[in-house]
């Protein structure tokens, strides 16, 4: 059965790629949690929001991962009492924005810088801009936190106990995400790339949902884009300032670790302002 | 799920990655410079559950009596059983690397945008004795798209290196490579609409080696009928099958290293952004030209001082 073999081969793939990226993610969330004194990010980290926005943003950018690191550090950084808004805007800002993923695009588009730079400027934007009306709008306990709390009596216990716990947690539902995608993936119609050449509104739609149903590693997704010749800028723009934050895989990690009400109501609101 | 599970878990997950990280099985589901990253993530996990493992066998009272984990609301649920899944699927299904049947399901664009690399000067450079000169599909589809290229490519012997995708007639197939970013799932395919003159096309998944010549008309008149990207066409003056060897099974055509040209660019930080850039994409040139004698470009490929040239 080729479909079967080609299903198994993109969902045990798409799990092993995270899984770097997992595991950093879980050991950084698990550091954050045991080691990292809530006092001091409360020094750190602004408390109010118009300035805690921005400053949680361009932490990310030192994030060196994907989105599979984000969410499980996102988690114990709200736990340990970062303002929603700010944790948020880490959350989408990271995996767009930090060095390995704009080399990765100024690779893939070999003679213009202008597309990292854009993708840069628009994922950063659109982040903070999120976060801000976060900070507005939502709702105090829209944001759960379904992490595990786990009380210790050492810091190396409670290391290792927290990373095997955010790993389950996250891992899990990464593994569901895998599945969805490869499923997709597996059973997309053969020419469904073929229809959205050209201008207009269309393409960018067209795209931005690809974007979401591909969940291409924000790594990698830089050298899909590139392959998409036949799309306009702006929609590969759009793919890849909309990927990173918002698609299949990731929503079963957020509905994991943020509670489902969040997952439904974040996408909505992230998904107009990168469109330019 | 109980306390003792939990490492057991981690484990599964970890020896896994261990695995697949240490043999041939990687270049199924990943781009091979994933590599050290994914034996890294494998010890850090088997790690963790040596250690919870120990203290959760030494100290059980203490855990329960403290109430940790399992006893929380929000405890990790059931979903961590999940990761047995890909564990299962690895080892029961057997996974094979991706051919023909992920490319006819997959409507991917067949063009390909290069770095700057001198097609004339590299066909140029092998015409001593005016044998084919191999030539990667990727760099091959990015030619045919460039009007420019098109008599020289027309006029040189390459070959190319492959599997057979399709058979479209009798004496017509699409030959395919997959280019993957980082692993299977975002694998790209480039593909090549190969006439073999009379001789009856290798059957599906054969891995190939083509000689031939870009043909600018037929070319023409296929993206004529077809709007959309048609494949440029190979008129194949011989066609052999070949056993592809052990990098070769690995049906990708892998894309320069971004970790080793971040690292140029923080090397070349101090200089100006312009500079940095440059070295950049002499650097992927150099892979790139590199990637032709050995398919697979990784960190540890050793780039042939000729190609680095600007």
């Amino acid at each position: 059965m080729p479909v079967v073999q080609t299903w198994a081969t993109v969902f045990v793939s798409l799990t092993l790629q995270a899984l770097p990226f997992l595991v950093l993610g879980v050991v950084l969330s698990a550091a954050v949690s045991a080691l990292v004194p809530a006092d001091w990010l409360r020094r750190v980290v602004p408390s109010r929001p118009v300035l805690a926005v921005p400053v949680a943003g361009a932490a990310g950018a030192v994030l060196p991962g994907c989105e599979c690191s984000s969410v499980p550090v996102t988690g114990r950084l709200v736990s340990k009492g970062v303002p929603q808004a700010a944790a948020l805007t880490f959350l989408l800002a990271a995996p767009a924005i930090n060095p390995v993923v704009i080399v990765a695009t100024v690779v893939a588009f070999p003679g213009r810088p202008e597309m990292a730079l854009a993708r840069f400027v628009a994922s950063f934007a659109t982040a903070v801009l999120v976060g801000w009306l976060w900070s507005r709008f939502a709702s105090p306990d829209l944001l759960q936190q379904r992490l595990e709390a786990v009380t210790h009596r050492s810091h190396g216990h409670a290391f290792a106990d927290t990373a095997v716990a955010d790993f389950l947690q996250a891992g899990g539902f990464l593994v569901l995400g895998a599945a969805l995608v490869a499923t997709l993936q597996t059973a997309a119609p053969a020419d469904l790339l073929d229809r959205f050449g050209g201008d207009g509104v269309v393409p960018v739609v067209v795209l931005a949902l690809l974007a979401v149903g591909l969940s291409v590693c924000s790594e990698a997704d830089a050298f899909v884009a590139a392959g998409l010749t036949q799309a306009s800028p702006t929609a590969r723009l759009a793919f890849l300032v909309i990927g990173p934050m918002v698609d299949l895989k990731l929503m079963a990690m957020q509905a994991g670790t943020f509670g489902r009400r969040f997952m439904c109501a974040s996408p909505r609101s992230r998904s107009s302002p990168g469109w330019w | 799920m109980r306390p003792g599970d939990r490492p057991l878990l981690v484990a599964a997950v970890g020896l896994l990655a261990l695995w697949v990280g240490s043999t041939d099985v990687l270049y199924r589901f990943l781009r091979p410079t994933m590599r050290p990253w994914l034996l890294l993530a494998g010890a850090a996990l088997v790690v963790l559950a040596v250690a919870v493992g120990w203290a959760t066998w030494r100290r059980p009272s203490e855990d329960a009596a403290t109430g940790t984990a399992d006893h929380h609301p929000h405890g990790p649920s059931r979903v961590g059983w999940l990761l047995l899944l890909p564990v299962v699927v690895a080892i029961a299904l057997d996974p094979v690397a991706l051919g023909a049947a992920s490319v006819s399901r997959s409507g991917w664009v067949n063009r390909a945008t290069l770095p700057d690399f001198d097609l004339a000067a590299y066909l140029r450079s092998g015409a001593v004795g005016g044998q084919a000169m191999p030539l990667s599909q990727g760099r091959f589809v990015a030619a045919a798209d460039d009007d420019g290229q098109h008599s020289l490519l027309a006029s040189t012997p390459v070959r190319l290196t492959g599997f057979v995708a399709s058979v479209d007639a009798p004496d017509r197939f699409v030959l395919s490579r997959l280019m993957v970013g980082c692993c299977a799932g975002d694998a790209v395919p480039l593909n090549v609409t190969v006439h073999t003159d009379g001789q009856t096309p290798p059957a599906v998944d054969t891995w190939v080696d083509v000689e031939g010549r870009f043909d600018v008309e037929r070319t023409g008149q296929a993206r004529s009928q077809d709007r959309h990207g048609a494949p440029p066409v190979l008129d194949a003056s011989a066609v052999r099958t070949i056993d592809p060897g052990r990098a070769l099974r690995v049906p990708v055509l892998t894309r320069p290293d971004r970790y080793r040209a971040m690292k140029i660019l923080l090397n070349c930080w101090p200089t100006t952004m312009d500079c940095c850039m440059r070295r950049v994409h002499s650097w992927t040139a150099a892979c790139m030209s590199a990637a032709e004698a050995t398919p697979i470009c990784s960190a540890t490929t050793p780039m042939p001082a000729s190609s680095v040239t600007p």
